[in-house]
Protein backbone atom coordinates (compact mmCIF):
# COMPACT_ATOMS: atom_id res chain seq x y z
CA UNK A 1 0.00 0.00 0.00
CA UNK A 2 1.60 3.23 -1.14
CA UNK A 3 -0.97 5.80 0.01
CA UNK A 4 0.51 8.33 2.38
CA UNK A 5 -1.72 10.14 4.82
CA UNK A 6 -0.37 13.39 6.15
CA UNK A 7 -0.38 13.99 9.87
CA UNK A 8 -0.76 17.63 10.90
CA UNK A 9 1.99 18.82 13.20
CA UNK A 10 -0.63 20.33 15.52
CA UNK A 11 -1.86 16.81 16.22
CA UNK A 12 1.66 15.67 16.91
CA UNK A 13 2.10 18.47 19.39
CA UNK A 14 -1.18 17.69 21.16
CA UNK A 15 -0.34 14.04 21.38
CA UNK A 16 3.41 13.82 21.12
CA UNK A 17 4.11 10.39 22.52
CA UNK A 18 3.72 6.93 21.11
CA UNK A 19 3.84 4.42 23.90
CA UNK A 20 5.96 1.42 23.16
CA UNK A 21 5.07 -1.34 25.55
CA UNK A 22 7.61 -2.77 27.94
CA UNK A 23 7.10 -6.14 26.36
CA UNK A 24 8.15 -4.74 23.03
CA UNK A 25 11.31 -3.25 24.48
CA UNK A 26 12.40 -6.01 26.78
CA UNK A 27 11.52 -9.11 24.88
CA UNK A 28 14.66 -11.19 24.96
CA UNK A 29 15.47 -9.93 28.44
CA UNK A 30 18.78 -9.06 30.00
CA UNK A 31 19.83 -6.03 31.98
CA UNK A 32 22.04 -4.69 29.23
CA UNK A 33 19.33 -4.71 26.62
CA UNK A 34 18.73 -1.46 24.84
CA UNK A 35 16.14 -0.32 22.41
CA UNK A 36 16.16 2.82 20.31
CA UNK A 37 14.43 4.31 17.33
CA UNK A 38 16.56 4.23 14.18
CA UNK A 39 14.24 6.36 12.07
CA UNK A 40 10.89 6.31 10.36
CA UNK A 41 10.04 5.78 6.69
CA UNK A 42 6.60 5.40 5.04
CA UNK A 43 4.83 5.25 8.37
CA UNK A 44 7.07 2.46 9.63
CA UNK A 45 9.29 3.02 12.65
CA UNK A 46 12.48 0.99 12.79
CA UNK A 47 13.81 0.01 16.22
CA UNK A 48 17.19 -1.40 17.05
CA UNK A 49 17.85 -3.62 20.04
CA UNK A 50 21.28 -4.29 21.44
CA UNK A 51 22.58 -6.60 24.10
CA UNK A 52 26.15 -6.55 25.30
CA UNK A 53 27.59 -9.95 26.03
CA UNK A 54 30.98 -11.38 26.92
CA UNK A 55 33.16 -10.58 23.93
CA UNK A 56 30.46 -9.49 21.56
CA UNK A 57 27.45 -7.27 20.97
CA UNK A 58 24.28 -8.71 19.59
CA UNK A 59 21.86 -6.45 17.79
CA UNK A 60 18.65 -6.92 15.90
CA UNK A 61 15.74 -4.90 14.56
CA UNK A 62 11.99 -4.71 14.55
CA UNK A 63 9.63 -2.57 12.50
CA UNK A 64 6.57 -1.05 14.11
CA UNK A 65 3.59 0.53 12.40
CA UNK A 66 2.03 2.66 15.16
CA UNK A 67 -1.05 3.49 13.04
CA UNK A 68 -1.81 -0.18 12.49
CA UNK A 69 -0.51 -1.29 15.90
CA UNK A 70 1.48 -4.03 14.20
CA UNK A 71 5.11 -5.01 14.44
CA UNK A 72 7.44 -7.21 12.48
CA UNK A 73 9.29 -10.20 13.78
CA UNK A 74 12.92 -9.63 14.75
CA UNK A 75 15.29 -9.45 11.80
CA UNK A 76 18.88 -8.59 10.91
CA UNK A 77 20.24 -10.30 14.02
CA UNK A 78 24.00 -9.86 14.10
CA UNK A 79 26.69 -10.93 16.54
CA UNK A 80 29.45 -8.36 16.38
CA UNK A 81 32.79 -9.47 17.79
CA UNK A 82 34.81 -6.59 16.38
CA UNK A 83 33.10 -3.76 18.19
CA UNK A 84 35.01 -4.26 21.45
CA UNK A 85 38.18 -5.19 19.62
CA UNK A 86 38.32 -1.73 18.12
CA UNK A 87 37.10 -0.07 21.29
CA UNK A 88 34.04 1.25 19.50
CA UNK A 89 31.08 2.53 21.37
CA UNK A 90 27.77 1.14 20.40
CA UNK A 91 26.22 4.46 19.58
CA UNK A 92 23.03 4.30 17.63
CA UNK A 93 19.56 5.66 17.25
CA UNK A 94 18.21 9.06 16.41
CA UNK A 95 19.52 12.38 17.48
CA UNK A 96 19.37 13.35 21.09
CA UNK A 97 20.46 16.29 23.13
CA UNK A 98 21.95 15.44 26.47
CA UNK A 99 22.78 18.30 28.74
CA UNK A 100 24.80 16.36 31.32
CA UNK A 101 28.47 17.25 31.18
CA UNK A 102 29.79 13.74 31.68
CA UNK A 103 28.10 12.60 28.53
CA UNK A 104 29.48 15.50 26.58
CA UNK A 105 32.59 13.82 25.25
CA UNK A 106 30.69 10.75 24.28
CA UNK A 107 28.21 12.88 22.41
CA UNK A 108 30.88 14.74 20.51
CA UNK A 109 32.44 11.71 18.92
CA UNK A 110 32.35 11.95 15.14
CA UNK A 111 33.88 8.65 14.21
CA UNK A 112 34.25 5.23 15.67
CA UNK A 113 30.64 4.32 16.12
CA UNK A 114 28.00 2.29 14.38
CA UNK A 115 25.20 4.12 12.69
CA UNK A 116 22.05 2.76 11.12
CA UNK A 117 19.54 4.26 8.74
CA UNK A 118 16.30 2.66 7.62
CA UNK A 119 14.80 3.34 4.20
CA UNK A 120 12.96 2.07 1.18
CA UNK A 121 14.37 0.96 -2.16
CA UNK A 122 11.86 2.82 -4.30
CA UNK A 123 12.49 0.70 -7.41
CA UNK A 124 11.60 -2.61 -5.80
CA UNK A 125 9.61 -1.37 -2.79
CA UNK A 126 11.79 -3.41 -0.45
CA UNK A 127 12.96 -1.97 2.85
CA UNK A 128 16.61 -1.84 3.80
CA UNK A 129 18.73 -0.99 6.81
CA UNK A 130 22.12 0.56 6.09
CA UNK A 131 24.90 0.21 8.63
CA UNK A 132 27.77 2.64 8.54
CA UNK A 133 30.96 2.29 10.54
CA UNK A 134 34.30 4.07 10.46
CA UNK A 135 37.18 2.33 12.18
CA UNK A 136 40.85 3.04 12.58
CA UNK A 137 42.65 -0.19 11.91
CA UNK A 138 46.21 0.00 13.23
CA UNK A 139 47.21 -3.60 12.58
CA UNK A 140 46.52 -3.75 8.89
CA UNK A 141 46.62 -0.22 7.69
CA UNK A 142 48.93 1.80 9.89
CA UNK A 143 46.35 4.20 11.19
CA UNK A 144 44.21 4.43 8.12
CA UNK A 145 40.54 5.05 8.66
CA UNK A 146 38.37 2.51 7.01
CA UNK A 147 34.75 3.01 6.42
CA UNK A 148 32.36 0.21 5.81
CA UNK A 149 28.80 0.13 4.59
CA UNK A 150 26.64 -2.92 5.04
CA UNK A 151 23.11 -3.26 3.74
CA UNK A 152 20.42 -5.47 5.16
CA UNK A 153 17.50 -6.11 2.85
CA UNK A 154 14.33 -7.11 4.62
CA UNK A 155 13.34 -9.22 1.62
CA UNK A 156 16.07 -11.78 2.35
CA UNK A 157 17.11 -10.79 5.91
CA UNK A 158 20.76 -10.88 4.89
CA UNK A 159 23.63 -8.45 5.55
CA UNK A 160 25.81 -7.61 2.55
CA UNK A 161 29.05 -5.62 2.44
CA UNK A 162 28.80 -2.87 -0.14
CA UNK A 163 32.21 -1.33 -0.18
CA UNK A 164 35.40 -0.97 1.72
CA UNK A 165 37.15 2.28 1.28
CA UNK A 166 40.14 3.75 2.98
CA UNK A 167 41.79 7.10 3.14
CA UNK A 168 45.22 8.17 4.27
CA UNK A 169 44.99 10.07 7.54
CA UNK A 170 48.59 11.26 7.60
CA UNK B 1 22.85 22.21 -13.80
CA UNK B 2 25.56 20.53 -11.82
CA UNK B 3 24.47 17.06 -10.76
CA UNK B 4 26.24 15.30 -7.92
CA UNK B 5 29.37 13.44 -8.82
CA UNK B 6 29.26 9.64 -8.77
CA UNK B 7 31.77 8.11 -6.39
CA UNK B 8 33.29 4.85 -7.45
CA UNK B 9 35.69 4.62 -4.55
CA UNK B 10 34.31 6.26 -1.46
CA UNK B 11 37.01 8.77 -0.44
CA UNK B 12 35.01 10.49 2.29
CA UNK B 13 34.15 9.30 5.73
CA UNK B 14 30.74 10.57 6.76
CA UNK B 15 30.24 12.02 10.20
CA UNK B 16 28.51 9.61 12.49
CA UNK B 17 27.94 11.79 15.52
CA UNK B 18 24.59 11.52 17.28
CA UNK B 19 23.57 14.65 15.38
CA UNK B 20 24.77 13.65 11.96
CA UNK B 21 23.63 10.16 11.31
CA UNK B 22 22.35 9.36 7.82
CA UNK B 23 18.95 10.76 6.87
CA UNK B 24 16.54 9.04 4.50
CA UNK B 25 14.77 10.90 1.71
CA UNK B 26 13.06 9.38 -1.34
CA UNK B 27 15.02 6.19 -1.72
CA UNK B 28 18.36 7.74 -0.78
CA UNK B 29 20.38 8.11 2.43
CA UNK B 30 22.39 11.28 2.96
CA UNK B 31 25.34 11.85 5.25
CA UNK B 32 27.36 14.93 6.02
CA UNK B 33 31.08 14.34 5.53
CA UNK B 34 34.28 16.31 6.04
CA UNK B 35 37.03 15.45 3.60
CA UNK B 36 40.55 14.89 4.96
CA UNK B 37 39.34 15.18 8.52
CA UNK B 38 40.11 12.41 10.96
CA UNK B 39 39.79 13.94 14.38
CA UNK B 40 37.43 12.15 16.69
CA UNK B 41 35.62 15.39 17.55
CA UNK B 42 34.34 18.35 15.61
CA UNK B 43 36.87 21.17 15.91
CA UNK B 44 36.34 24.02 13.49
CA UNK B 45 39.96 25.16 13.84
CA UNK B 46 41.17 21.88 12.38
CA UNK B 47 39.16 22.34 9.19
CA UNK B 48 41.00 24.52 6.75
CA UNK B 49 38.48 25.09 3.99
CA UNK B 50 34.69 25.01 3.60
CA UNK B 51 35.15 22.84 0.50
CA UNK B 52 36.02 19.99 2.87
CA UNK B 53 32.32 19.72 3.77
CA UNK B 54 30.41 17.41 1.46
CA UNK B 55 27.09 15.65 1.34
CA UNK B 56 27.45 11.96 0.51
CA UNK B 57 24.43 10.07 -0.74
CA UNK B 58 23.74 6.37 -1.02
CA UNK B 59 20.99 5.23 -3.39
CA UNK B 60 19.17 2.25 -1.87
CA UNK B 61 18.13 0.93 -5.30
CA UNK B 62 21.42 1.11 -7.20
CA UNK B 63 23.55 0.91 -4.04
CA UNK B 64 25.92 3.56 -5.37
CA UNK B 65 27.37 6.66 -3.76
CA UNK B 66 27.37 10.26 -4.93
CA UNK B 67 28.80 13.42 -3.45
CA UNK B 68 27.38 16.93 -3.43
CA UNK B 69 28.83 20.28 -2.57
CA UNK B 70 27.28 22.30 0.17
CA UNK B 71 25.76 25.70 -0.64
CA UNK B 72 28.25 28.10 -2.22
CA UNK B 73 26.96 30.70 0.25
CA UNK B 74 28.70 28.86 3.08
CA UNK B 75 31.76 31.05 3.35
CA UNK B 76 33.34 30.16 6.66
CA UNK B 77 33.84 27.10 8.85
CA UNK B 78 31.01 27.03 11.39
CA UNK B 79 32.35 26.84 14.93
CA UNK B 80 29.42 24.65 16.00
CA UNK B 81 29.03 21.35 14.20
CA UNK B 82 26.74 21.90 11.19
CA UNK B 83 23.96 19.37 10.59
CA UNK B 84 21.85 18.01 7.76
CA UNK B 85 18.17 17.14 8.04
CA UNK B 86 15.04 16.58 6.05
CA UNK B 87 12.50 19.37 6.39
CA UNK B 88 9.28 19.52 4.35
CA UNK B 89 10.45 16.55 2.31
CA UNK B 90 13.63 18.25 1.18
CA UNK B 91 17.27 17.88 2.13
CA UNK B 92 18.44 20.75 4.33
CA UNK B 93 21.74 21.87 5.78
CA UNK B 94 21.99 24.11 8.82
CA UNK B 95 24.89 25.92 10.44
CA UNK B 96 25.98 28.71 12.73
CA UNK B 97 27.17 31.90 11.11
CA UNK B 98 29.70 34.06 12.93
CA UNK B 99 28.21 33.07 16.29
CA UNK B 100 25.41 35.52 15.69
CA UNK B 101 22.99 33.82 13.31
CA UNK B 102 21.54 30.44 12.51
CA UNK B 103 21.17 29.57 8.83
CA UNK B 104 19.21 26.79 7.10
CA UNK B 105 19.66 25.92 3.43
CA UNK B 106 17.32 23.75 1.40
CA UNK B 107 18.14 21.75 -1.72
CA UNK B 108 15.14 22.77 -3.81
CA UNK B 109 15.62 20.37 -6.68
CA UNK B 110 16.37 16.88 -5.64
CA UNK B 111 19.99 16.03 -6.43
CA UNK B 112 20.93 19.39 -7.96
CA UNK B 113 23.55 21.11 -5.88
CA UNK B 114 22.99 24.41 -7.67
CA UNK B 115 19.51 24.52 -6.22
CA UNK B 116 20.59 25.15 -2.61
CA UNK B 117 18.64 28.13 -1.41
CA UNK B 118 18.50 29.87 1.91
CA UNK B 119 15.40 28.95 3.87
CA UNK B 120 16.07 30.66 7.22
CA UNK B 121 18.59 33.15 8.47
CA UNK B 122 17.75 34.20 11.97
CA UNK B 123 19.65 36.09 14.61
CA UNK B 124 20.19 34.21 17.90
CA UNK B 125 18.77 37.28 19.61
CA UNK B 126 15.46 36.71 17.80
CA UNK B 127 15.51 33.09 18.97
CA UNK B 128 15.85 34.37 22.54
CA UNK B 129 19.33 32.82 22.80
CA UNK B 130 21.69 35.25 24.47
CA UNK B 131 24.60 33.29 25.90
CA UNK B 132 26.29 30.82 23.60
CA UNK B 133 27.85 27.74 25.23
CA UNK B 134 31.62 27.86 25.64
CA UNK B 135 32.02 24.31 24.38
CA UNK B 136 31.68 24.44 20.66
CA UNK B 137 31.95 20.90 19.28
CA UNK B 138 28.28 19.94 19.24
CA UNK B 139 25.61 21.71 17.24
CA UNK B 140 23.93 24.60 19.03
CA UNK B 141 20.54 24.09 17.43
CA UNK B 142 18.95 21.15 15.65
CA UNK B 143 16.02 21.89 13.35
CA UNK B 144 13.31 19.34 14.18
CA UNK B 145 10.46 20.25 11.87
CA UNK B 146 9.05 22.95 9.70
CA UNK B 147 5.31 23.52 9.46
CA UNK B 148 2.57 26.11 8.78
CA UNK B 149 3.61 26.61 5.15
CA UNK B 150 7.24 26.65 6.14
CA UNK B 151 6.81 29.70 8.37
CA UNK B 152 7.24 27.95 11.69
CA UNK B 153 10.34 26.11 12.68
CA UNK B 154 10.84 23.89 15.69
CA UNK B 155 14.41 23.52 16.92
CA UNK B 156 16.07 21.68 19.75
CA UNK B 157 18.40 23.98 21.67
CA UNK B 158 21.43 22.50 23.35
CA UNK B 159 21.83 25.05 26.11
CA UNK B 160 19.08 24.23 28.53
CA UNK B 161 16.87 21.34 27.43
CA UNK B 162 14.51 23.48 25.48
CA UNK B 163 12.74 23.27 22.20
CA UNK B 164 12.47 26.59 20.42
CA UNK B 165 9.48 27.35 18.20
CA UNK B 166 10.09 30.24 15.87
CA UNK B 167 7.60 31.86 13.52
CA UNK B 168 9.34 33.63 10.69
CA UNK B 169 6.35 35.67 9.52
CA UNK B 170 5.61 37.16 12.94
CA UNK B 171 9.21 36.96 14.17
CA UNK B 172 7.92 35.38 17.38
CA UNK B 173 9.65 32.81 19.52
CA UNK B 174 8.29 30.39 22.08
CA UNK B 175 10.26 27.97 24.22
CA UNK B 176 9.07 24.59 25.44
CA UNK B 177 10.84 22.82 28.24
CA UNK B 178 11.76 19.26 27.42
CA UNK B 179 12.91 16.64 29.86
CA UNK B 180 16.41 15.23 29.50
CA UNK B 181 16.82 13.56 26.18
CA UNK B 182 14.94 14.67 23.13
CA UNK B 183 14.66 11.87 20.63
CA UNK B 184 13.25 13.05 17.36
CA UNK B 185 12.21 11.54 14.11
CA UNK B 186 9.60 12.57 11.60
CA UNK B 187 6.70 10.21 11.23
CA UNK B 188 3.79 10.16 8.80
CA UNK B 189 0.96 7.68 9.33
CA UNK B 190 0.69 4.99 6.68
CA UNK B 191 -0.91 1.57 6.32
CA UNK B 192 2.29 -0.19 5.28
CA UNK B 193 2.40 -3.80 6.37
CA UNK B 194 5.02 -5.02 8.81
CA UNK B 195 5.07 -8.56 7.43
CA UNK B 196 7.92 -9.68 5.21
CA UNK B 197 8.78 -13.13 4.01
Amino acid sequence: MKTVQSLPVARLLQNPSITVSGDFCHRGGGLNDNCKVVNSCNGLVCFIFCSKNMGYHKYWFRILNPAMATRSKAFGTYHDYKLQLYGLKFSFGSEAFVSCDHEYNQQRSLLGSLKFTFGCDILTGSYKVVEFRAIQDDEDNNGLWRSQIRVLSLSDDCWRNINKFSFDSS
Amino acid sequence: MIVGEILTNFPLIPLSSPFNNGVYLRGTIYWLAIQNYFYPFYDHKSITHVDQFKIVSFDLSTETYMQFWLPFGLDEIPCFQPTRQVLLDRLCFSHDSKQTEFVIWQMKEFGFQESWSQLFRVDYFNLDIHNLPVRRGNPLLLPLCLYENGDTLMLAYRGDDQAVIYNKRENKVKKIRISGKLCRFSYVENLTSTCWN
